[in-house]
């Protein structure tokens, strides 16, 4: 009998021929939509179960990863429905199953390699997404697709000094070793600052649906493998310097994010920076682990999630109609595009962390502990978030400026799924956002059932 | 019958420093040479040569499937190429076309920013530090020369990769660090679940670098006339 937990690896992998033969009609996006949204609801009930064996290796479904599977499977239905009267390629609804079938996979494992190998699996399997039929250049799908290959054999070798340690239990310095080396795979993987290359150009490069997944699903897998890391295997945290580096690289990220987005000309590319940001104050939250780390952590994997998607389906009917995201392009289209305009600011001030936004509170929470440890850091996450949310006003402003006469204009056709989607999602973010409690007992929960060690 | 196995055992260390000598020029040869055919040629006989350092490591088997899945990459690249414009630039048609817009060699898709003159100054200094590691920093399990194989085609993928971004000419750098990698790691780890993962891996990245490639090429070819 087949475990419960291998469901969500195998329905969208059963699913995802059936997608690609009914990618052109509204059926393919349908479909795909509902078994993604079946399986992040079955991710997020089923019940513990012990621990699973395949290959000689432990696979297991902890609270964490099953909050971390639902929001990417839930993220991605509703970018299907959202997103299939928009350019977003041929493979992105089959290809986008196959990803999420593989990041289960990828969660479920116990064993560092294991896992660093089938993410740099659905790594490769993400080029035609990102590519999405497009030929207008590759850079952002060969530097995420190569970055990804070169995080690997740290993992591996990190994985290696693990098993070592667990033969000669007396060498203490086999963990100092695989501390070291998983961090910098760690640092590919959540695109912290120097390791950022495929983020920002990935986010330039993709079409804003299927990179809007690639965006949520890569890092958040990349959050909880450094979760289970340093929750299930303690010899990361004895590494001594790991809080203060896991700080350092949090602050330069979020304050390069910051500064890049608010001088940026076009949507896709400061998507990126945003992005960037958001997940420098994930890992100052990792870093800092005050009284409400770890509850800041779990609550903004769904605000996060929240945000990118609204950017990600607002600039896809900008980009529709203007047929360009750059802001000298976009101007007059707040007539034709309200709801649009309203998504894109909505998401660009979720991820900025600004009041009436949903990370608002998580922010304000993030900024207090951080304030304890430094004040003057403080200062640097607050100037970032507000050049993050400059970026999102200049696009409203340019929005609202009267059309240019002469500037070539297509009516895209949104349709009223996307719509009320939108409608639904900024009406979420701003529902949490004044009425945080809710997310912070469902993180409080999860905090409970899966903690995270101190640094 | 001692002194079979002696000689067995010389035997085998030539073979595997020959093999090391030979991962020196193909590994130079991606570094130094724009042809993209030579490109997939060194490729292949790098899979070879690795293949057989690989032997006196491990179980022949597994040497023997991580070389036909290198035999398998380079005509799946080949392919690639030919798509996405060996044909179209070495047509008579189109070579004349170029001509009349100016030099075939300025009409040629900028495969490497940089002369060869310091592409061949940065192999050089790339295999002084690969030897210095190597020496100082010996692999496990692994002699010194064939340490020193990998640790070179580490770096010398690593330096296409800075000098390229071209996926017909930075996926096989791509391929050499992984290459260079699987050398040292294979003897470390020899379960069958690793090796398949990696055999996985080896083929997906030559069709994503085969497909960026076919996108790039009909671009380039575009863009170029």
């Amino acid at each position: 009998m087949i475990e419960p937990p291998w469901w969500l690896v195998i329905l969208p992998l059963l699913a995802a021929p059936l997608v690609y033969l009914s990618r052109h009609s509204w059926l393919g996006a349908y479909l795909a939509a509902l078994v993604s949204l079946f399986t992040g609801l079955l991710a997020a009930s089923l019940p513990a179960t012990n621990a699973m064996r395949l290959g000689g290796r432990t696979f297991l479904l902890d609270p964490l990863t099953q909050m971390g599977l639902a929001i990417i499977f839930i993220a991605a239905a509703i970018l299907y429905v959202a997103g299939w009267r928009f350019r977003r390629g041929r493979y992105f609804l089959p290809l986008g199953l196959v990803v999420c079938s593989l990041f289960a996979v990828a969660g479920m494992s116990r064993h560092l390699g294991i896992t660093g190998l089938v993410m740099t699996v659905a790594a490769i399997v993400s080029v035609p997404i990102i590519q999405g039929d497009q030929r207008i250049s590759v850079r952002g799908a060969w530097r995420f697709v190569m970055l990804m290959c070169l995080a690997l054999p740290f993992f591996l070798l990190a994985a290696w000094r693990v098993d070592a340690y667990g033969e000669d239990i007396q060498n203490a310095t086999y963990l100092l070793e695989a501390a070291l080396l998983s961090g910098v795979g760690f640092a590919f993987w959540l695109a912290a600052f120097p390791m950022h290359g495929w983020l920002t150009a990935m986010s330039a490069d993709a079409p804003p649906i299927g990179g809007a997944l690639l965006i949520i699903g890569f890092p958040m897998m990349g959050l909880i493998t450094l979760a289970h890391v340093l929750a299930e295997a303690a010899w990361f945290s004895w590494w001594s310097p790991a809080a203060q580096v896991l700080l350092i690289v949090g602050l330069v990220s979020a304050a390069l994010g910051g500064l890049m987005a608010a001088i940026q000309r076009s949507l896709r590319i400061a998507t990126g920076y945003a992005a960037l940001f958001d997940l420098g104050c994930l890992l100052v939250a990792f870093a800092v682990q005050g009284n409400n780390g770890a509850l800041v952590l779990y609550a903004a994997l769904v605000t996060r999630a929240i945000g990118l998607i609204l950017i990600a389906i607002a600039s896809a009917v900008i980009q529709e109609s203007a047929g360009n995201d750059a802001l000298s392009r976009i101007r007059g289209l707040a007539r034709q595009h309200l709801f649009a305009l309203i998504a894109l600011v909505s998401g660009g001030i979720t991820l900025a962390g600004l009041p009436v936004a949903a990370n608002f509170p998580l922010r304000w929470l993030l900024l207090h502990d951080l304030g304890q440890v430094d004040g003057r850091a403080v200062w640097v996450v607050a100037l970032a978030g507000l050049g993050v949310a400059i970026f999102y006003l200049r696009s409203a402003h340019a929005m609202l400026q009267p059309t240019l006469p002469g500037s070539p204009r297509s009516r895209a056709e949104v349709g009223w799924p996307t719509t009320i989607l939108l409608l639904l999602l900024t009406a979420a973010t701003v529902g949490v956002g004044l009425f945080p409690d809710p997310l912070l007992r469902a993180a409080a929960a999860l905090v409970k059932l899966y903690p995270l060690p101190h640094l | 019958m001692s002194v079979d196995i002696a000689w067995l055992q010389q035997f085998g260390a030539l073979a595997r420093e020959a093999a090391v000598i030979g991962l020196l020029v193909t590994g130079a040869a991606l570094i130094l040479v724009r042809d993209w055919r030579l490109t997939l040629l060194a490729l292949l006989g790098q899979y070879v040569l690795a293949g057989v350092i690989l032997s006196q490591l491990v179980l022949p088997e597994i040497a023997l499937i991580k070389t036909l899945i290198g035999a398998l990459i380079c005509p799946m690249l080949y392919l690639a190429a030919r798509q996405s414009g060996w044909g179209f630039f070495s047509s008579p048609e189109v070579l004349g076309r170029m001509l009349a817009v100016g030099s075939a060699a300025q009409s040629a898709p900028p495969v490497f920013r940089v002369g060869l003159a310091f592409r061949l100054l940065a192999a050089t200094l790339v295999l002084v530090l690969a030897v210095v590691i190597s020496q100082t920093h010996p692999v496990a399990a692994m002699p010194a020369d064939a340490a020193l194989g990998c640790t070179w085609l580490i770096l010398a993928g690593l330096l296409v990769l800075m000098l390229t971004e071209e996926p017909l000419k930075a996926g096989p750098g791509l391929l050499t660090v992984i290459t260079g990698f699987e050398l040292a790691y294979t003897p470390l780890e020899t379960s069958l679940a690793v090796v398949l993962m990696w055999a996985i891996v080896n083929l997906l990245l030559a069709v994503a670098i085969s497909y960026l490639a076919a996108v790039r090429g009909v671009n380039t070819a575009d863009e170029d006339l």
